[in-house]
């Protein structure tokens, strides 16, 4: 049993599988990116005061605002 | 040779962000590139010639990257603009869409819609080293035939399949490319279809009805649409239930459903290894702590780089053209018109030339940093920081620059995508106390503060020059947050970005971008500096009738009456002359204005000339001063701190004058050559006139403050 967790609040280093995008302006631009459901990322980590993450999905970096983070709703996978 | 009728010789280069497109344009076009506006919107469009095999030429178009049809940044909204529009001038006969093999899953996606607006696609599958070295392999053959488009591998970075490409753009335009049929990746639910049905029947060059639901979701950004059909279209959608959002995400998902099909086929391994490189390198790069230390290190080499390798060549620049200049007095000899050219046109010339060395090698060391990938790294640590502000992290860039020069700093705002955020960095950039203010501060602090040190360490002078830049600094990021406060925009802020792994630059990307950034500046924003150039000139030269040889006369018999040498006598005369030219006259009707500040009728001329460029107040205070050699900056200095006050009696540049004077440079837009790039660079005159009103207005305001202050308090 899993309790439903963003990608704002994973912990560094542990993979997780993105299972749901919430609806917000930046919905289609994630989407498009490749951050969708099933794509697996991994948080590596976060500016100072958690403003910014660096995130990892397959073969790729990304930087994304916490804002965007919060939407992104995952589980772990390990 | 049989041509498909109705062709026009217009390719498409559509892509990704960091897929490797402007490598792949730069193969097929070479050197024989212009940059442009986009008709409508100031975004950047590259074009360049391709000459097929058989002699025709073929214009090639490269479009902002963009992931999908449903983009964020008004950049990426140029491609659905300009594919949804067939009647269009930009409107492609073909696209050759550019993926990266490593992603290929994110990059069919875009393919998959521009299919769908049934615009013939050539699939160029970048291929680079990376890929290869990590193990994964691609059957393209497969690929193309399981999309049923052409698909040839290349590799951006050294342009190999450039040659096969060329070869299947010559097939389309001689009549023999083939398509075949693909499963549908996306169909239309039955609301839809009545709702794309409804427009293709009021507007019968609407012909696939995915061009027709494109233009349902963007019905409001779309430039080419009259207000009456725009009007039109809406009334259409009242009638459906369309909620363009949803409609967005149910379609990418469906796409990516097939697209995730096909790749499976395709690709032997599934991914998920990193880059080990880019993860160590970032592991310091992106540190909390590292990271910001290792970009202030960067930043406090580019701007030493810019400052002192730049010294010598424009040097050189200077000397060229005054020797130019010179050359031509000589060959016209004395009068209106070797004055026009040579003080006129050859020194405005000049004075656009020699910002050059700056620009190149500001902008080749920031193309060196984007091309590796460390630009996107500064985004991601400075884009909090920033964001308070109004700005976004990609301002860094332009902020650090403009210590150097406006001019490279407002033209690489470019990069920054959310259209708010960019005018904003151009319109604080300005702030940014730039080299052009070194002589300026460097005479006024030499008469103003005196030579000591601070506890035997740090001289006064040099902390008084640190402040003049952090107040430059402070008045930017103050600038920022209040015209946050007061722009408006419906544009979604964002950051999330690709960080792409890091590479050696290729030097023809690098080569590239410095060349059309420093061709378009001496372009665009020369044309303005050497007609405001032309207009000082004349201010300068002339005077109402007669007044000129009245000044000269009377300058001659002074010069008589104390037996003053040659030299002394020309340097009297020219005094005399400006003293009594149109920009005299302005200089004396601007005195009750600048009064208040403690400027004096002669400050006033140098502030009209100094307009050119800031280091020419300089200049203009020598010529004033009747100082032969503009170069001896400590003679000019002691004809200023000797010079009295006639009606108090004590000395004129005394110090609340001076701080005055420096606190005006330090705010004031006093650049011609900035006001030119930032209407070149906002496509109006609109931002640069509220700039100089704006700067200009505190730079008096503070001036003022100062002055009055300074002289109440009994200094």
């Amino acid at each position: 049993m899993t309790t439903p967790l963003t990608l704002a609040d994973v912990q560094p280093g542990r993979p997780v599988r993105i299972t749901h995008v919430e609806e917000h302006p930046s919905t289609g631009r994630l989407l498009a990116m490749g951050l969708r459901p099933g794509q697996r990322v991994t948080l590596v980590r976060r500016t100072a005061f958690g403003a910014s993450y660096y995130i990892h999905a397959e073969y790729q970096q990304f930087g994304i605002r916490r804002d965007e983070a919060e939407i992104l709703w995952v589980e772990y996978t390990d | 040779m049989g041509r498909i009728h109705g062709l026009r010789g217009r390719i498409a280069v559509i892509g990704n962000p960091n897929s490797g497109k402007s490598s792949l344009f730069n193969h097929l076009t070479g050197l024989r590139q212009k940059t442009g506006n986009f008709p409508g919107v100031t975004v950047e469009r590259r074009s360049g010639a391709l000459r097929l095999p058989d002699g025709t030429d073929i214009q090639v178009v490269d479009f902002p990257g963009t992931y999908s049809l449903y983009p964020t940044s008004l950049d990426e909204r140029v491609v659905f603009d300009v594919l949804s529009n067939p009647k269009g001038e930009d409107f492609p006969d073909l696209v050759i869409y550019v993926a990266d093999a490593m992603r290929l899953d994110q990059h069919l996606l875009l393919l998959s819609q521009i299919r769908d607006l049934g615009i013939p696609v050539l699939l160029a599958l970048n291929l680079i080293d990376s890929a290869v070295a990590s193990g994964v392999r691609f059957d393209a053959h497969a690929l193309g035939i399981r999309l049923g488009i052409p698909t040839i591998e290349v590799n951006g970075r050294t342009g190999e399949g450039t040659g096969l490409l060329i070869q299947q753009i010559e097939h389309l335009y001689n009549d023999i490319w083939t398509e075949h049929s693909q499963a549908a990746p996306f169909t239309l639910t039955p609301a839809m279809q009545d709702l794309v049905r409804d427009i293709r029947e009021a507007f019968p060059w609407v012909t696939r009805d995915y061009q027709a639901l494109i233009i349902a979701h963007h019905l409001h950004e779309l430039t080419y649409l009259q207000p009456e059909e725009v009007e039109q279209i809406h009334e259409i959608l009242q009638r459906h239930p369309f909620v363009s959002l949803r409609a967005q995400v149910d379609e990418i998902m469906e796409r990516f459903q097939h697209i995730d099909r096909i790749v499976k086929e395709v690709r032997n391994q599934e991914g998920g290894h990193r880059n080990r490189l880019t993860a160590r390198v970032d592991r310091v790069f992106t540190h909390v702590v590292w990271g910001p230390m290792i970009f202030v290190i960067f930043l406090m080499f580019i701007f030493q780089a810019v400052f002192t390798w730049s010294t010598l060549p424009m040097e050189w620049i200077e000397r060229i053209f005054s020797e130019l200049g010179g050359g031509i007095k000589y060959a016209l000899g004395e009068g209106w018109l070797s004055s026009l050219l040579a003080d006129g046109v050859v020194a405005g010339l000049g004075g656009v030339l020699v910002f050059i060395p700056q620009i190149v090698l500001l902008f080749l060391l920031v193309a060196l940093l984007e091309e590796s990938g460390y630009m996107a790294r500064a985004v991601y640590l400075f884009d909090r920081l920033l964001r308070k502000v109004g700005l976004n992290g990609r301002s860094i860039v332009a902020l650090v620059s403009g210590t150097a020069c406006a001019i490279p700093a407002v033209m690489s705002t470019r990069t920054i995508t959310n259209q708010k955020e960019r005018l904003i960095t151009i319109l604080v950039t300005p702030f940014i106390s730039c080299s052009a203010r070194l002589p300026v501060y460097a005479l006024l602090i030499g008469l103003m503060v005196p030579a000591g040190k601070v506890l035997g360490l740090v001289s006064y002078q040099a902390l008084t020059f640190m402040g003049l830049y952090v107040l430059g600094a402070a008045a930017a990021m103050v600038g920022a947050w209040v015209f946050n406060r007061v722009l408006k925009t419906e544009e979604p802020g964002y950051l999330l970005m690709e960080l792409p792994d890091y590479q050696v630059p290729h030097w023809r990307n690098v080569v590239f971008t410095v060349w059309s950034k420093v061709a378009s500046f001496v372009r665009e924003a020369g044309k303005i500096i050497i007609m405001i150039s032309i207009v000082l000139w004349f201010l300068a030269s002339f005077s109402l009738p007669g007044r000129m040889a009245l000044a000269e006369e009377a300058a001659r018999t002074e010069a008589a009456i104390q037996g003053l040498d040659e030299g002394e006598t020309e340097a009297l005369i020219a005094s005399q002359k400006i003293e009594s030219s149109y920009a005299g006259m302005l200089g004396k009707g601007l005195e009750p204005v600048i009064r208040p500040l403690g400027f004096d009728w002669k400050i006033g001329i140098a502030l009209v000339t100094s307009f050119a460029a800031r280091e020419v107040f300089v200049g203009t205070m020598a010529t004033i001063y009747s100082i032969g050699s503009v170069d001896d900056e400590s003679s000019i200095r002691q004809k200023m701190g000797a010079e009295l006050n006639p009606v108090t009696g004590r000395k004129k540049y005394s110090f609340p004058v001076a701080l005055s004077l420096l606190l005006f440079y330090v705010f004031a837009m006093q650049c011609m050559s900035t006001i030119a790039v930032v209407k070149k660079e906002t496509g109006t005159w609109k931002w640069p006139l509220i700039q100089l009103v704006v700067m200009t207005g505190l730079a008096y305001v503070v001036s003022l403050i100062a002055y009055q202050g300074l002289t109440a308090l009994g200094y």
